[in-house]
């Protein structure tokens, strides 16, 4: 690397500038060319960054408008409201579990497999167990045969909010992961590829720290 | 279980989780729009800097890198440069920050206690502020929270430009050594 044009003193205030983001265009580039180079004078603008981003930190809190939330839920596209699931027949529920896969490949996750398949309705009949902890039952495990596989889980009166993992063991004793999930006041519900076909899969649990939450016997 | 991490939520939040999008908004909606309002000083527009912020936030939730920097490092910068970007092309002359500089709790209703985490260093920072000459702390809430350069400085102080470059400079460098005296930087 070549010498460095301008000395570290006589940049200062500039590292300064730099590390608020407040240098114009042409200053920011000479300046960055020394930092790039320059060891301390990168640590001096890691170093005041930190102390602004402090500083920002010390922010008063204000009470957004009403209906705040709102509009700005609508603008992020979410759902609302939020139905919980509601126990119903298997019957039912197996259409419902096929029809999260549909919503899922619509969206554009699974092109594979209906290009492959004709489509959800194709999907071979699901293999189905109740999720359990300690003899209770949480909710049901569904797998949905196909190039992908498919997943698809609910479970309620877990205790737990937060992000769970789900994993599933396959005949051959590998486990892999399918995804990491939300749940919220210990309900929650999900669909997602599966990793091994669905027709190997022995088992699925959730667990989150270590803990399993809850688990299914399937294919057996 | 205990609440959530904010980096938890933002991870739930790149996997399109609307859950954790709705729990991390209820979270922060306060924080991001009191700095948008402190910065815009005008409630409809700091209404719309703080949707825009949050906004950003769950469409870029997966470029967050939790390495970088706290969550709400992140979030508030997304949320003053918004604002920086709003005050530009509304008026030249930004508010007085001296709304900021009440060194209270801002609010009555405190601060929710699984935000209390990200920002347990705001207390230690208002009271290093605090120990600033009044024009070195102007100085760097011009500079650090309203975005401005040290020659905007120097015109709206009034003050060669040297000396708003120096307050600048000063300011910071004793915050940074009353923060580093208190918790070591990483
Ligand atoms: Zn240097």
């Amino acid at each position: 690397m070549s010498t460095v044009p301008s000395g570290c003193g006589r940049l200062e205030g500039e590292l300064v500038e730099l590390a608020l983001g407040t240098l114009s265009g042409t200053q920011r580039a000479t300046v960055l060319a020394h930092v790039q180079g320059c060891a301390r004078c990168r640590e001096e603008v890691e170093r005041l960054s930190s102390v602004a981003d402090a500083v920002l930190a010390t922010a008063p809190e204000a009470e957004p408008p009403p209906g705040f939330e709102l509009r700005l839920f609508e603008r992020m596209g979410l759902s609302r409201p939020r139905h919980r699931w509601a126990p119903r027949r298997r019957a039912a529920r197996v259409t419902l579990a096929l029809g999260v896969v549909a919503g899922a490949l619509g969206a554009g996750l699974g092109a594979g497999l209906s290009a492959a398949s004709g489509g959800p309705a194709a999907l071979a009949a699901p293999i189905a167990a109740d999720l359990t902890a300690q003899h209770s039952i949480r909710g049901e495990v569904y797998l949905a045969a196909g190039s992908p596989g498919w997943l698809f889980m609910s479970v309620q009166g877990v205790g737990v909010t937060g992000l769970v993992t789900c994993k599933v063991r396959s005949t051959d004793g590998k486990t892999a992961t399918v995804g990491n999930f939300w749940i919220q006041g210990g309900a929650g519900s999900w669909a997602y590829e599966l990793p091994v076909p669905a027709a190997q899969v022995r088992s699925a649990w959730i667990a989150s720290g270590g803990v399993v939450l809850a688990s299914a016997k399937l294919n057996g | 279980m205990t609440e959530l991490s904010d980096e938890a939520l933002l991870a739930g939040m790149a996997i399109g989780d609307e859950t954790a999008a709705i729990a991390f908004v209820r979270r922060y909606q306060r924080r991001v729009y009191g700095l948008a309002l402190s910065i815009v000083g005008e409630r409809r527009a700091a209404e719309d800097v703080a949707q825009d912020a949050l906004l950003r936030v769950w469409r870029h939730a997966q470029v967050f890198d939790p390495r970088r920097g706290a969550a709400a490092v992140w979030v508030l910068a997304i949320t003053r440069n918004l604002a920086i970007d709003a005050i530009r092309v509304r008026r030249p002359t930004p508010l007085d920050p001296a709304s900021f500089l009440s060194l209270g709790s801002a609010s009555d209703e405190g601060v929710p206690d699984e935000a209390a985490e990200t920002i347990d260093r705001a207390p230690e920072i208002r009271e290093a502020l605090a120990t600033l000459p009044p024009e070195q702390r102007r100085a760097v809430m011009l500079a650090v929270v309203h975005g401005l350069t040290a020659a905007d400085v120097s015109e709206r102080e009034s003050i060669p430009l040297g000396t708003a470059k120096t307050r600048i400079r000063t300011g910071l460098q004793r915050l940074r050594r009353a923060l580093e005296a208190q918790v070591r930087f990483p």
